[in-house]
């Protein structure tokens, strides 16, 4: 769901890291009200669990499998704006050190799937609470997926829109909402569905720890 | 070239930005030479990482692109030379800047961030190891293909596993760095 | 080459995807029923080593042949190939954690034996439960273990399905003496081939037979009896694996090389 350099217009990612830097500060002071000796490295280490659990593959029916996102673990467990930063910090990163993912789509896949992915799970969650902790987290862990490629293909979809040659060739991303709606939700309606059992299982497992 | 590692994040963030306001594919591949003149030896192996890198998105953006702009009579060659050199240039330099900067010394001057930054980057490494070990390990532990909730499982326990190190590693932290004195006064 | 041969290496070199070499025209062959002690420094490569024998990274150049077939990223995807090479070749992992993944101790072990539709499954769960002393943690969840129970699982795991080829990376790193004891007569007795990694130069040598040492850069340094190669003082020292210290005997002080696991002999 990361969307690659070179397929945003700076039209979108400009103002997306104005939106993102607001964000960003709204985070940070949160987390800096709680700080104590403890909160840099638990952060540290949460932003490492973001990137890891970004490494797991989360199977599919028919062989196939997608890469998780584990947002919606870590904003269940830690919060939204814990949350937000860990996964930004891990865009961030990668960005930065493994030359992989975009400095000019940063700001839209943090806004996405680090802030929009954590408050839709979290939020989610809460309206789903008399329903049990299997079904809630469950359909959490799946918003949390489902959210962001909302996001992105509205995002992607009006590039067209926003930047064009006179003549209306293209310049950033080359389709509309009508292909971008459907290519990107279809398929994480699904991947949602991996992503919301593992989830599950690893919420279980934290239960069962007493970590939550 | 002797700029700082700030100097060289501000210099790829303007070249970045700038390559993003050219429309002109003539002027993308004069910059994506120089970017390969200026890169030096690595040049070619950064090169070569930036089209594994790119080649499954670009090919289904642009063959997607070849399908639906012919059918609707508005194909251009113009565009798929635009937004394969753009990507191509901005991951090259992306790849470039990775390659040549210390992130951590950029970083210098914003000690929490250099603070983060370094120690979820050591975990990082360690998070990677594991989850190709569970990788490998399933593949070694199965004779015949694996079931669906197999397959679940064993996704489950790379994230248990995850979970379980990262909370325990941040306290772990925590103290040594009590230890080290760097929470005192 | 010889018929017995299980095992053969020919010409093989292995680099890491960031370009590091781990292995460079490595050549060598095992018999069937052998045991082979591998040692070496960290980082020479050794779980590598065992990792490739396992096929689950291949030569970028040279060859494995396992039993006269050779073992490619093509061939382990063939669905007969890799269903008895995995039934005969099995690794057990330095992390054993990693291995782990179902709901309870007893589910883990039976896991090969299921998968390939073994008859027999609760008896070698029984069998393997017993011997390693798990028998009070079969309903137990593996992540709720101790490191040393883990790895005890683990290796039940590997060896319920009566492999020919056992390959162990460090593994008695957390086990407990008793039950490092038991693993040592195990080995012993078994008709398998096995290959151990270890730095633990006391097992190595309680394990017999053939030994080769890796050097910090991946080549073979020594491959010969296991006696020969623990008494040779300078190959381990130039293997990383005995080092010189400053050492008293009563008022006076030299320095010799000195391992701390293990006491050469004459």
């Amino acid at each position: 769901m990361h969307i690659p350099d070179g397929f945003l217009s700076p039209q979108t990612f400009l103002p997306a890291y104005a939106v993102a830097a607001g964000a960003w500060a709204w985070a940070a002071r949160g987390l800096r009200r709680q700080l104590d000796e403890t909160t840099v490295p638990r952060l540290a280490m949460l932003t490492a669990l973001a990137y890891g659990l970004g490494l797991v593959m989360v199977p599919l029916p028919g062989g196939t499998s997608g890469h998780a996102l584990g947002v919606a673990l870590l904003a269940l467990m830690f919060g939204v704006r814990t949350a937000f930063v860990a996964y930004s910090l891990v865009l961030l990163l990668q960005a930065l050190l493994f030359g992989a993912g975009g400095i000019t789509s940063l700001p839209v896949n943090a806004l996405a799937m680090g802030l929009a992915g954590a408050a839709g799970a979290v939020a989610t969650k809460r309206l789903l609470t008399r329903a049990g902790d299997t079904i809630a987290v469950g359909v959490a862990a799946w918003m949390s997926v489902l959210l962001p490629a909302v996001l992105v293909a509205l995002v992607l979809g009006i590039q067209p829109l926003l930047a064009h040659r006179a003549d209306g060739t293209p310049l950033f991303f080359p389709f509309g909402l009508a292909i971008t709606l459907p290519a990107v939700i279809l398929p994480h309606l699904l991947i949602g569905i991996g992503e919301a059992v593992l989830t599950v299982l690893v919420w279980r497992f934290a239960k069962s720890r007493k970590w939550v | 070239m002797g700029l700082s590692s700030r100097g060289r994040l501000a210099a790829y963030a303007t070249a970045a930005v700038a390559a993003s306001l050219v429309h002109e594919p003539a002027i993308l591949a004069v910059a994506l030479a120089c970017a390969l003149g200026l890169a030096g030896q690595p040049r070619w192996r950064l090169l070569n990482r930036t089209l594994w890198a790119i080649v499954a998105f670009n090919l289904t953006i642009s063959f997607g692109y070849v399908l639906i702009a012919t059918w609707q009579g508005n194909f251009r060659t113009n565009y798929l030379l635009l937004v394969n050199l753009r990507v191509v240039l901005l991951v090259f330099l992306g790849f470039w800047f990775a390659s040549h900067v210390n992130v951590l010394a950029a970083l210098r001057g914003r000690p929490t961030l250099e603070l983060l930054a370094t120690l979820a980057l050591g975990q990082m490494q360690v998070f990677a190891r594991i989850v190709r070990d569970f990788r490998l390990a399933f593949e070694s532990r199965n004779p015949a293909r694996p079931r669906l909730a197999d397959r679940a499982r064993n996704a489950a326990a790379q994230g248990q596993t995850l979970l379980e190190k990262s909370l325990a590693t941040g306290t772990e932290v925590a103290l040594a760095m009590r230890s080290r004195g760097t929470f005192d006064d | 080459m010889t018929e017995a041969a299980m095992i053969e290496l020919e010409n093989v070199t292995y680099c890491w995807p960031e370009g590091r070499t781990v292995f460079e025209n490595l050549s060598l062959s095992i018999r069937s029923g052998e045991k082979v002690v591998l040692l070496g420094a960290n980082g020479c490569g050794k779980s590598t080593l065992l990792k490739l024998l396992n096929g689950l990274m291949f030569p970028d150049l040279g060859r494995y042949r396992y039993r006269g077939e050779e073992v490619s990223r093509e061939r382990v995807r063939q669905r007969d190939f890799a269903r008895k090479f995995r039934r005969e070749c099995v690794l057990l992992f330095q992390h054993p954690e990693a291995m782990l993944f179902n709901p309870t101790v007893r589910d883990e072990i039976a896991y090969g034996p299921r998968q390939l539709g073994l008859s027999d499954v609760e008896a070698r769960v029984a069998r393997w439960a017993q011997a390693l002393r798990l028998e009070s943690l079969l309903e137990q969840p593996p992540y709720a273990l101790s490191g040393g129970e883990k790895q005890k699982v683990a290796l039940a795991c590997v060896l319920a399905l009566d492999p020919h080829l056992l390959l162990l990376d460090e593994p008695a790193a957390s086990l407990d003496p008793r039950t490092t004891g038991w693993l040592v007569d195990m080995l012993a007795d078994s008709q398998s081939t096995v290959i151990v990694s270890t730095h633990n130069l006391s097992m190595a040598a309680e394990l017999g037979t053939r030994c080769l040492v890796l050097a910090e850069d991946g080549k073979v340094m020594f491959d010969g009896g296991v006696q020969a190669a623990l008494s040779n003082l300078d190959l381990l020292e130039a293997a990383n694996l005995a080092h010189r210290h400053r050492h008293h005997h009563d008022s006076v002080e030299h320095t010799h090389v000195h391992m701390h696991d293990w006491e050469a002999t004459d």
